[in-house]
């Protein structure tokens, strides 16, 4: 390890361990991503969230086959449990 | 941890199993392709035996463009297809074990 703050990192886990507490973004499958602050995690990287945003990334097709704009929705949701075979990455948000 | 390069001899196969290549690249520029076509260019902090990966300096790249950048980001294991090295030239990349791409086009993964 070259990096003093690399050696607190041992396993990719440890990365999720590091950001209890703050807020996170992660990328779902189904073309979904949320941010949160993350309360817990576990090996399956199941998730809690709290003010938890979900966007959701949709591209609408016409009749005829061709793909309009992609448009994004979104809720809000107070306390979010994320099931963890669903997600692809976890960041620290910016 | 040791994160000396592996130093294939001239004209010698490439030994060592694929888990030693993993370990052989952690703290190297890498490209991880997951599932959908998406790759995150960065640097190997750390990787676990289900193959979560722990990156430095990311970029997402989609679409031959950089999508996103991040400082730290960790990428489940299960949506991994391939690490591949970017530095130094070395043209090695781990491909995830054929049964893993069987059973995904099987339905499984």
């Amino acid at each position: 390890m070259d990096q003093l703050a690399n050696s607190t990192l041992a396993e990719p886990l440890d990365l999720v361990k590091l950001a209890l507490g703050e807020r996170v973004f992660i990328k779902l499958r189904g073309e979904r991503t949320v941010t949160g602050i993350l309360h817990a995690y576990d090996a399956h990287m199941n998730l809690v969230m709290s003010q938890a945003e979900e966007s959701i990334h949709i591209v609408d097709v016409t009749d005829d086959g061709q793909a309009l704009p992609p448009r994004v929705e979104k809720r809000e949701v107070e306390m979010l449990f994320v099931r963890g075979d669903g997600v692809i990455m976890i960041a620290p948000a910016p | 941890m040791d994160s000396a390069s592996p130093e294939p001899q001239a004209n010698a196969p490439l030994a060592g199993s694929p888990s030693d290549f993993l370990k052989n690249i952690v703290g190297k520029k890498v490209k991880v392709r997951i599932g959908s076509g998406v790759d995150y260019h960065g640097q190997l902090t750390c990787l676990d035996g289900y193959m979560n990966v722990a990156l430095e300096d990311a970029e997402e790249w989609a679409n031959g463009r950089v999508t996103a950048r991040y400082g730290d980001c960790f990428v489940r294991g299960n949506n991994g297809e391939y690490v591949c090295v970017l530095e130094q030239g070395l043209r090695l990349a781990f491909s995830l074990s054929q049964s893993v791409i069987r059973s995904r086009r099987l339905g499984w993964g």
